[in-house]
């Protein structure tokens, strides 16, 4: 009978194996009584679906672009748990940027350029959390920093990412970084999601094929919202737009 | 015997594009057992698999049902990242030593604890923890093949509830 030691997984394959077997009307019903709806977890799963078709669709351009991408797409979760690590007090700029590189997932790696786009949001990564580190070095660390280390130096990263790739003339994979960060309810990210879609500054860079006035209008609303000032200039700017 | 071949893009993105509502139920459920593992939540491990399948970097057999070969790559999956998330992995060479095991094997004793008032439910999540399946738990139980049916879908609903309500 012991096939194997680990019990947790032990029981996830269980559980799974009665999940597999469970009548499929059953399990619809048994949805519908835990969140009124029987399709509730369904819809997540097309939300999901969704995002990942994104991901995969996502025109290959440039620097190796599907790496990239999922370089960048990976990083939320990959960097989560590797700052809250250094802002506990682990902190070696090198060891800690080449550990990180060889821990990501495999298809991170796959391209130099990859890596190069990731050191790139690491070293934000890593300025974000020197910043923080130092801030709560003299009071308690632990209550001090870590409520803010989930979501700042993930987002800080992924901003600083984004620009980064704009730099690069990636405008498909900025937006994708970008657009993370935005949901996230980062007002700088918002605004420069909104540029990378905004005809009068794709005009400067050679690139109005990629305008689109809704969607640079509906990041800088979004931007606005979470209280740019630039966002509202820019609004009135494209209002003057023809079609604006 | 050879294995069957691959469903080719076009036909993954065809499986999954006509994935019913339960099956997709039943993906989300399995992950959410599977996530537990690891570090990551659910939506993550199901997105990761949906990704890795779509990329075509997981061969999905002709034949095998949506949710099983789910069910596979989601297990894999979360297994990787057991391993490779984890801050004591360094030190387990094998999967029976170490600390970690230790720390999965309180996790899972805190959900076996809660069937305190149930015996012979708590006989069976100790059974399956350890690794036994099908008849052997059946036996175990001492119940009638319909009773240990009911009792399982108990189990399972109780610890989905039990999690639902301490997250």
């Amino acid at each position: 009978m012991r096939t194997k030691p680990d019990t947790l997984l032990n029981l996830a394959d269980a559980m799974a194996e009665d999940i597999l077997n469970t009548p499929d009307d059953e399990i619809l019903r048994e949805v519908e009584e835990d969140f009124g709806d029987p399709r509730a977890l369904a819809n997540k799963f097309d939300q999901i679906l969704e995002r990942a078709e994104k991901q995969v669709s996502a025109p290959a351009r440039s620097v190796a672009s599907p790496q990239v991408r999922s370089s960048l797409l990976d990083l939320p979760i990959s960097l989560r748990g590797e700052t809250i690590r250094w802002v506990e007090g682990i902190f070696d700029f090198g060891g800690r940027l080449s550990e990180f590189l060889s821990s990501l997932r495999p298809r991170t790696l796959a391209w130099s350029a990859t890596a190069a786009a990731v050191v790139v949001l690491v070293q934000a990564a890593v300025i974000t959390a020197v910043l923080m580190r130092e801030q709560g070095a003299s009071s308690d660390l632990a209550a001090s920093v870590a409520p803010r280390t989930e979501l700042i130096p993930d987002v800080a990263a992924l901003v600083a990412g984004g620009r980064q790739l704009i730099v690069a003339g990636d405008i498909p994979n900025a937006r994708l970084v970008l657009e993370q960060a935005a949901i996230a309810g980062n007002a700088t990210a918002a605004l420069e999601l909104g540029a990378t879609y905004d005809p009068t500054i794709l005009q400067e860079q050679a690139k109005t094929d990629m305008a689109d006035l809704r969607m640079a209008r509906l990041w800088y609303e979004k931007a606005r919202e979470l209280g740019s000032i630039e966002a509202a200039v820019r609004l009135e700017r494209l209002r003057s737009l023809p079609g604006g | 015997m050879s294995e069957p071949p691959p469903l080719s893009r076009a036909e993954i993105h065809n499986a999954i594009k006509f994935l019913t509502a339960a099956e997709k139920t039943k993906i989300v459920k399995i992950a959410a057992r599977y996530a537990k593992i690891t570090p990551y939540e659910a939506e993550d491990l199901y997105q990761e698999a949906l990704l890795r399948t779509m990329e075509g970097r997981r061969k999905w057999p002709k034949g095998l049902a949506a949710t099983a070969f789910f069910l596979g790559v989601m297990r894999s999956i979360a297994w990787e990242w057991k391993r490779k998330d984890d801050p004591l992995n360094k030190d387990i060479q094998d999967e029976d030593v170490g600390e970690r095991p230790l720390l999965d094997r309180n996790h899972a004793m805190t959900i076996i604890k809660a069937f305190d008032d149930d015996p012979i439910a708590k006989e069976i999540l100790l059974a399956m923890a350890e690794g036994a399946r099908g008849e052997e738990l059946l036996k175990l139980s001492g119940l009638s093949p319909t009773d240990y049916e009911s009792k399982r879908k108990k189990i399972r609903r109780r610890i989905e509830k039990l999690e639902a309500e301490t997250k």
